[in-house]
């Protein structure tokens, strides 16, 4: 089963579009990050997924096939969008109690959004607006795991927190996909932090995925080649250039391979490349793509070259 | 089934919970808005309050006068005095104006502080991205939320309309100038009127909110439309209603002495319902009056003028002597409820029109 799937998917706001023949099918069970730089369309992608905003084109479906934003769907898939737009004049408890109510004849755990804020030293009669941005997060993040979801949404859930409101941030987040197994798809522009939970990875740029895929797949299919400059454009299959950087004497290139492990051409040496190089390699060719999209992976439209 | 079964079986109804989901959400709208209702519900209970009390004194004079047999100007005495006197020069005079005018306000308040902000700090506030991905879904909760308070505007609006009409009784008993029935400030304000009413502007205020997406400017959009449709109503609608299928009658004793304005067209706007100080059938309202020559053809102002300023006062008989008649447009008493239900009706069917077009925005428009 995937917990999410899109043919085609686009959405065009009057003129623009801003997510354009997405084809993606993220498998169950997996914590998945969405990456792209502002504007890629990560955010519509997640809105398009929890039935906050309809297709202009293509479809999409979560937890194998269930219409995006269906009735059935809303009770299984939990949502906590980008700013954590909680009732800001409410104090905690009774924004939790609204959260149990809006979720009547669900699957709702008031044993479970207790103990997580019990467990976090949130007080409950503070307002949710007098609540620091990590506790915020942290009263959206219990609202959306009491619902025992079965694939949770997180838009840019680390954008506002401290080093340690993320780490926290994080760890309620893998705690419950290991106690529930659940399914997880979020975006983030923290790049360090996704290395450590992205189970699958998935790369906008300009409203198309740029790239998606199995988080230890891609790593191991792409390597940092060093070799001299002279050499950089005589780079043969199986391996493909996704980014180069090239200095006087010496370059260094992102390179994909394809088929089975060989070592590097001659005069190259090839080092593990970490899922930072991998996604930044990859931002910095947004013309590139390596899964389903409009531009193939291929060494004549890797024109992207940095000194 | 037995009697006493049938009202156990009855009483057992009335005292079954109302479905979970439904005081689930009354919970959420009441914890939500508890602000505005209380301030709201304070203000419409101010007005109940002081409806209340002054039915009640208008109700102890009626009541008096009646024990004392004053009705009636003949029956003026020492007794009589006090008790008719209010009801003569007193507060009870513009009783009917003031409670009108401040029943004219109940619903753009309504439509202004509770239905413009309800959906639109939803939009500004970015809380429709959190309640619309729970459980509930969108389309239920927009349902639920205008339906549930669209129910509370309703039920308050009638129980005011309902004060209304009771405390303005015994005015209307002696004196129809004061309190007329088929004018608009008490007829828009019946029970049902007054329910309708309320929920339009209710529904506008949601509509205005949704599509404006900002709370300030959706606040002030519907002001104005409230006020625009309440002042249409008042002043358009309810005459062009209530004059449909008017019938006519020969008036010998009004158009002998017509008192209020008549227009270039020659017609006279007289809207009064008839009673001890106007003549035309029993209860009926008159809607228009007009003059026709001996060729039955209605007469211009400049000659109904000038036939006024020669003979009026000089006997009532006059039209019959110069073979003229005064025609009267009227609509029989009878018909009071039928042009309720239809100025209710409709003023509900336009009110639910805008509420099912909310939710349809909410439905299919990005949050």
């Amino acid at each position: 089963m995937n917990t999410i799937e899109a043919a085609a998917l686009g959405k065009r706001y009057w003129a623009t579009w801003a997510l354009r023949d997405c084809t993606l099918a993220i498998p169950a069970g997996q914590v998945a990050a969405l990456v792209g730089p502002n504007g890629a369309g990560k955010t519509t992608l997640m809105q398009l997924a929890v039935g906050l905003i309809s297709p202009t084109a293509g479809r999409v479906t979560v937890l194998g096939g269930l219409p995006a934003g269906s009735a059935e769907a809303l009770k299984r898939v939990a949502f906590v969008a980008q700013d954590v737009p909680l009732y800001k004049h409410l104090p905690v408890e009774d924004m939790v109690h609204v959260a149990r109510n809006l979720n009547h004849g669900g699957r709702w755990d008031q044993p479970r959004a207790t103990n997580r804020l019990a467990a976090l030293n949130i007080p409950l009669r503070r307002k949710i607006g007098k609540l620091s941005v990590g506790q915020q997060a942290q009263v959206a993040l219990t609202i959306a795991l009491a619902r025992r979801p079965e694939f949770l949404v997180l838009d840019e859930p680390l954008a506002p927190l401290d080093p340690l409101a993320r780490h926290e941030f994080l760890a309620s987040v893998m705690e419950t996909v290991a106690e529930d197994g659940l399914s997880v798809l979020f975006s983030s522009h923290v790049l360090p932090e996704l290395e450590r939970v992205a189970d699958y990875l998935v790369v906008l740029a300009n409203g198309h995925v740029q790239i998606a895929g199995d988080t230890d797949a891609l790593l191991a299919s792409h390597q940092i080649l060093t070799g001299p400059t002279t050499l950089a454009g005589a780079l043969r299959a199986p391996f493909t250039a996704v980014h180069e950087q090239r200095g006087q004497a010496q370059a260094h290139i992102l390179a994909r391979r394809t088929g089975p492990v060989v070592p590097p051409p001659d005069g190259w040496q090839a080092h593990p490349v970490t899922l930072n190089e991998l996604v930044l390699g990859f931002l910095r060719e947004p013309g590139v793509s390596a899964s389903p999209g409009p531009a193939p992976l291929d060494s004549n439209v890797v024109t992207g070259v940095t000194s | 089934m037995t009697m006493l079964a049938a009202r156990a079986r009855k009483r057992g109804r009335w005292r079954r919970p109302l479905p979970e989901s439904l005081t689930s959400m009354a919970w959420v709208l009441w914890r939500q808005h508890r602000a505005a209702l209380i301030w709201l519900g304070a203000l419409l209970l101010a007005l109940g309050t002081a409806m209340l009390i002054a039915g009640i004194r208008l109700h102890r004079l009626y009541t008096a006068e009646i024990q004392h047999g004053c009705l009636g100007s003949s029956a003026w005495s020492t007794v009589c005095r006090p008790l008719q006197t209010p009801f003569a020069t007193g507060w009870p005079l513009s009783y009917s104006n003031t409670v009108v005018l401040a029943m004219q306000a109940v619903p753009v308040i309504i439509g202004v502080f509770l239905g413009a902000p309800l959906l639109a700090r939803e939009y500004t506030a970015g809380t429709a991205r959190f309640t619309w991905t729970q459980g509930i879904g969108r389309t239920r909760w927009a349902m639920l939320t205008l339906g549930l308070l669209g129910a509370a505007v309703g039920a308050v609006a009638c129980l005011l309309g309902l004060l209304t009409q009771w405390s303005v009784q015994p005015i209307a008993a002696q004196t129809t100038r004061y309190a007329d029935r088929w004018e608009p400030g008490l007829f828009d304000n019946t029970a049902l009127t007054a329910a309708t009413a309320a929920l339009l502007a209710f529904a506008i205020g949601v509509l205005a909110g949704v599509l404006i997406r900002r709370v300030v400017a959706a606040m002030a959009v519907t002001a104005v439309c409230a006020i625009t449709v309440a002042a249409l109503t008042y002043n358009r609608l309810h005459y062009w209603l209530v004059g449909h299928g008017a019938r006519l009658a020969r008036d010998l004793a009004f158009g002998a002495y017509p008192n209020v304005t008549m227009q270039s067209s020659g017609v006279i706007n007289i809207h009064e319902t008839v009673g001890p100080s106007v003549p035309g059938p029993a209860g009926a309202w008159l809607d228009q009056g007009w003059y026709a020559g001996a060729n039955g053809h209605r007469l211009s102002e400049d000659t109904a003028n000038r036939l006024l300023d020669k003979y009026m006062g000089t006997s009532p008989a006059w039209l019959t002597r110069l073979h003229d008649t005064f025609w009267i447009s009227y609509q029989p008493g009878g018909r009071y409820w039928i042009f309720q239900s239809i100025l209710g009706g409709g003023t509900l069917l336009v009110a639910l029109l805008l509420g099912a077009a909310t939710v349809a925005l909410v439905r299919y428009w990005r949050a």
